[in-house]
């Protein structure tokens, strides 16, 4: 696995995260994030490839403390994957959240699927939550843009958030495949 | 760690240009500490088969498992004691048409001296067999993995297309 490249907000927040000219040398990339929001409220954060704002279907499974939730969308509505959340100055001890998205098979001309394992993280025990998710696309063009989002209105990715892509190649050695 | 030092190194990949009922790992090296297998464009010739996966051949009641799934509406779990294969998507159901994908990770799979554990992450983005899945399995063994064979539950085949990768991660 190799670094691609890595970016960390400055002071003042940024409303979006950007990774562009994203080599097409790889066979799956992973995305990780470590985030925080600028508002007063928990946000989910939101994933676009190629700028496509269109047809994305994502589907969560989430623990909140005590309780589980399932998050649904259909195809057409979303315009984007949700990648899990991320919280705001509702939580104490300004935590950032975590967030890994594995994308396999990036350059193919199949669709695009995108795998996250999340975790937001507080100092109080009624706030916190880790989850998994899903999405999909029918973006059949090699993907050479990634752009991170928030969808509470508003909110900003905080000063400090930090996201990172990684490019992993497949091959053969030290084992064989049938 | 150096930013191009890469901890994972690909040991095997097959790319599926015939239908199969499985697909096999062998000869691993046991010179890494754990393994990673990712599977990706998953598609299989019927829907509603959950996939498994059995080390070193053994087909003995020496697997079990925890997992949770969430379908979009629903959250369910599942657990199963001492059988005969681990499912890592037992209920991540590859359909016809909608790529599935998932990435097993083997932890410490060349110890000879514990059981071994393996964690699995599963998804069905397709809109008809849509979930998000993950999975904690334990082999009864203390033999070092050296074959992973993937398979179906029942008679469902894998589809041309369908991608598995095998790295091994550096201590």
């Amino acid at each position: 696995m190799q670094l691609i490249s890595t970016t960390t907000v400055g002071a003042g927040g940024s409303a979006s995260i950007t990774f562009s000219s994203i080599p097409g040398t790889y066979t799956d990339l992973v995305l990780m994030l470590s985030a925080r929001n600028t508002g007063s409220g928990n946000s989910f954060v939101l994933l676009q490839a190629n700028g496509v704002t269109s047809s994305y279907e994502t589907v969560i499974l989430r623990g909140e403390t005590s309780a589980t939730s399932t998050t649904g969308t259909s195809v057409g509505v979303n315009n984007a994957v949700w990648i899990g959340m991320t919280g705001g100055s509702n939580l104490t001890g300004t935590p950032f959240s975590s967030h890994q998205v594995y994308i396999p098979n990036y350059t193919s001309t199949t669709k695009k699927t995108f795998s996250t394992d999340y975790s937001k993280e507080s100092n109080s025990s009624s706030t916190y939550e880790n989850g998994l998710s899903t999405g999909v696309n029918n973006i059949t063009s090699v993907i050479t843009s990634l752009t991170l989002t928030l969808l509470l209105s508003g909110a900003t990715f905080a000063q400090y958030s930090t996201a990172s892509l990684y490019g992993i190649l497949k091959g053969s050695g030290g084992a064989t495949a049938s | 760690m150096p930013e191009n030092v890469s901890a994972l190194t690909p040991l095997a990949t097959i790319t599926l240009t015939g239908t199969q009922s499985t697909v096999t790992f062998s000869s691993i090296s046991g010179s890494y500490r754990d393994l990673i297998l990712v599977g990706s464009n998953i598609l299989s010739s019927t829907n509603n088969d959950a996939m498994s996966v059995r080390l070193n051949t053994d087909s003995g009641s020496n697997y079990s498992y925890i997992s949770g799934r969430g379908d979009g509406g629903n959250a369910s779990y599942s657990n199963e004691q001492n059988v005969a294969q681990s499912q890592h998507s037992p209920v991540m159901i590859p359909s016809t048409t909608g790529p599935a994908d998932f990435v097993i990770h083997f932890l410490d799979y060349a110890q000879t001296d514990k059981h071994k554990t393996f964690i699995s992450r599963a998804n069905t983005p397709d809109a008809t067999f849509r979930g998000a899945g993950m999975t904690v399995n334990r082999w009864a063994s203390t033999s070092a993995i050296t074959t992973i064979t993937l398979r179906f539950n029942s008679a469902a085949t894998y589809a041309v297309g369908s991608t598995f990768s095998l790295y091994g991660v550096s201590a």
